[in-house]
């Protein structure tokens, strides 16, 4: 009997810096000519790098010893590693490996010696496109089950922006927005039926895929800078991504038993005009500041993890609880868009049982309404 | 089923030419490939780009996305009805083909793609400085189309081998200095004798497991570091030269393109017939070794 594609395990590392929105802001050379707080919703984030010595390799290992004492799996159970983050920026001085691959570097770390190992990079949506890959080795009989991983490591892209920008409109101001983690999931094939991812779709509308560009700087700065169209890749993607959503759920149960909304956690403005393009395009109310999450106020937006972070952190804050259903919204430049529909197993009871019922603040969700 | 090689484009400089980037390079083997292909444009769920060195350096997006866009390959959508085309980028050092035609294979046989595209062109950057032993790179554009056919026909029996301890004889990576990004090859002195070990235990490893011995295949499909690897690893392998397929270049290692130009030699030059075999191999940073067969 065919099954689906479950996430077995899920283990997520913030670093110990900290970079409030005000900080960055203030420290920017032109000031921009919005409240970038206020267009957010993001407050603070988490920030890797030279202060706290940790870097993409480091929060990638974080995330994964997580994950292996959340699952019940070791590591040479583990059959592939897959590992998604957008750079590979692993020591000072901005050092980005090319050879060997960071999975290869994460199995000589954590001994993953059955593990057939590769780096896949898609800009945001890397992680959702590892597991869409990882999904397919599963479901094809290749492999059992396998650890998607990222360490995002992207402040510095909002340094840069903070000596680069210009002008009011810069197409730096995007990089205010971003924030450091570190996200790992193992998936398998469920044993149950009904719980897992019931459908992924991914695809590029390749077309746009000039309209957010990260490169090394130009202007004599060490390090990356990223440059975006923002309104015009919101205006496409967020389109596209309400049709997409909109045309996934629309006369399935799943306009109506979705329990979660997780979108690309860039804005909560974006998700917002999101939910509300969704509504439009159903006719319905599908989409409501109850059932859609917003994570970036302590977040940012961290890049590939995103989903999993949101996820992670409302598994702990107790609003996402087993056995819900979560429609995943992708939306990365390339431009890549994707829909995931997944129906949790207990995966949060065996998440809180590790980690233990913390009080949390409020989640940006809550507040936000 | 077995992942078929369904056309294959190459766009082979005559030395290294600084002119010709990166996405030049693959848009010629990719407008081959297509050219040569039964499948439509249409066709295509997957584009995978697997060169590691590109020029600008970017990150973001990833490579593939600007190779689906220049092949006009399901790139514009004005909704979400249609086909549809996922692109993106596997990394893996020179391993990258071989992960790439096993993860199509995964993509067709799930049922989440029809055939899929896999390319490379890796280049160093010149405006990058470089420092150390560099690669040396045969400058190529390379295209493959892969889909899935039953009856023996394609790769099977994938094999991947990593020797992690060795790990530190090549590292590749960029860094700031002064302001100023340097590209740095560590390479150990013998890193050719390393990666010819590490094959042969690698192919020792994968007959036992298979059952088979290196006699039961008609061709041999090396990596194409260098003309002396190639040779060495012959003689080591203990196999009629005449069934080793050397596509090898003076000019340096084919890298990522080595399995796409030598296995265009064989096919172009009618060097295999259908129901013979070649066991591929292919050898990379790490140190990882990938073994597959191929039923022609």
């Amino acid at each position: 009997m065919a099954t689906n594609t479950v996430i077995e395990s899920l283990g997520v590392y913030f670093p110990a810096g900290r970079l409030t929105t005000k900080e960055l802001v203030d420290g920017c050379r032109v000031k921009p000519a919005v409240d970038i707080e206020e267009l957010t919703g993001i407050k603070e984030r988490a920030c890797a790098g030279d202060t706290v010595n940790e870097y993409s390799i480091d929060l990638a290992i974080k995330a994964v010893e997580k994950c292996l004492e959340i699952s019940r799996y070791s590591a040479e159970d583990i059959e592939m590693v897959i590992c998604a983050n957008i750079c590979r920026f692993n020591g000072p001085h901005f050092k980005v490996n090319y050879e060997p691959s960071s999975a290869v570097q994460l199995a000589r770390h954590f001994n993953f010696k059955n593990a057939i190992t590769f780096d896949v990079s898609n800009a945001c949506a890397g992680m959702f496109t590892a597991v869409n890959v990882m999904d397919a080795f599963i479901k094809a009989g290749v492999v059992k089950r396998g650890l998607v991983v990222s360490g995002e490591y992207i402040t510095h892209l909002a340094i840069n922006a903070q000596r680069e920008i210009t002008n009011s409109v810069d197409p730096q101001f995007a990089s205010l927005t971003v924030g450091d983690s570190g996200a790992a999931v193992i998936l398998e094939a469920s044993e149950k039926p009904g719980i897992g991812f019931h459908e992924m779709e991914l695809f590029t509308v390749a077309e746009h895929c000039d309209l957010c560009i990260g490169k090394p700087s130009e202007k004599g700065n060490e390090g990356y800078v990223m440059k975006t169209d923002s309104s015009k890749i919101h205006a496409i993607a967020i389109g596209l991504t309400a049709e997409h959503i909109g045309s996934s759920v629309k006369g399935t149960k799943w306009e109506s038993s979705t329990d979660h909304y997780i979108m690309h956690q860039t804005a909560t403005r974006a998700i917002s005009t999101t939910m509300q393009i969704i509504n439009s395009w159903t006719g319905s109310d599908v989409c409501t500041m109850e059932n859609t999450v917003f994570n970036v106020a302590r977040r940012g937006n961290t890049a590939s993890t995103a989903h999993f972070v949101a996820l992670w952190d409302h598994i702990k804050n107790g609003a996402i609880r087993s056995g819900e259903n979560i429609l995943f919204g992708v939306q990365a430049s390339g431009i890549n868009l994707g829909v995931a529909k997944y129906t949790l197993d207990d995966l949060p009871e065996r998440i809180m049982a590790v980690e233990g019922k913390q009080e949390e603040e409020r989640p940006a969700q809550a507040a936000y309404a | 089923m077995g992942i078929r090689i369904e056309s294959i484009g190459i766009s082979e400089n005559k030395g290294k030419n600084p002119g010709l980037g990166t996405r030049d390079m693959i848009k010629k083997a990719g407008e081959e490939c297509l050219s040569k292909s039964r499948y439509s444009r249409e066709d295509i769920g997957v584009v995978i780009n697997v060169s590691v060195y590109k020029d600008h350096d970017f990150a973001e997006p990833a490579l593939a996305t600007f190779v689906q866009n220049d092949l006009e390959i399901n790139a514009h959508k004005e909704n979400t009805k249609g086909p549809k085309t996922l692109s993106f980028d596997v990394l893996n050092g020179a391993m990258g083909f071989l992960n790439a035609c096993q993860l199509v294979g995964a993509m067709v046989d799930s049922g989440k793609a029809r055939a899929g595209l896999v390319v490379s062109g890796d280049m160093v950057d010149y405006a990058i400085h470089e420092r150390g032993s560099s690669p040396g790179f045969y400058l190529s554009g390379a295209a493959m189309l892969l889909d899935s056919v039953p009856d023996g026909v394609g790769f099977k029996s994938f094999y991947f081998r990593k020797f992690v301890e060795l790990q530190d004889k090549y590292e590749s990576y960029i860094f700031y200095e002064n302001k100023k990004l340097s590209m740095i090859f560590e390479k150990d002195p013998n890193l050719e004798r390393i990666y010819l070990n590490s094959v042969i235990k690698g192919v020792t490893e994968f007959l036992a497991t298979n059952a088979s011995s290196i006699d039961s295949f008609d061709l041999i499909i090396p990596p194409q570091v260098s003309p002396g690897f190639v040779s060495s690893l012959t003689e080591l392998l203990g196999v009629n030269p005449e069934k080793v397929v050397d596509v090898t270049k003076e000019e340096g290692d084919l890298f990522n393109a080595s399995l796409p130009i030598a296995m265009a030699r064989v096919l172009d030059n009618g060097m295999a017939s259908p129901g013979q075999k070649a066991l591929v191999i292919n050898v990379a940073s790490g140190v990882q070794v990938g073994i597959a067969t191929y039923g022609f």
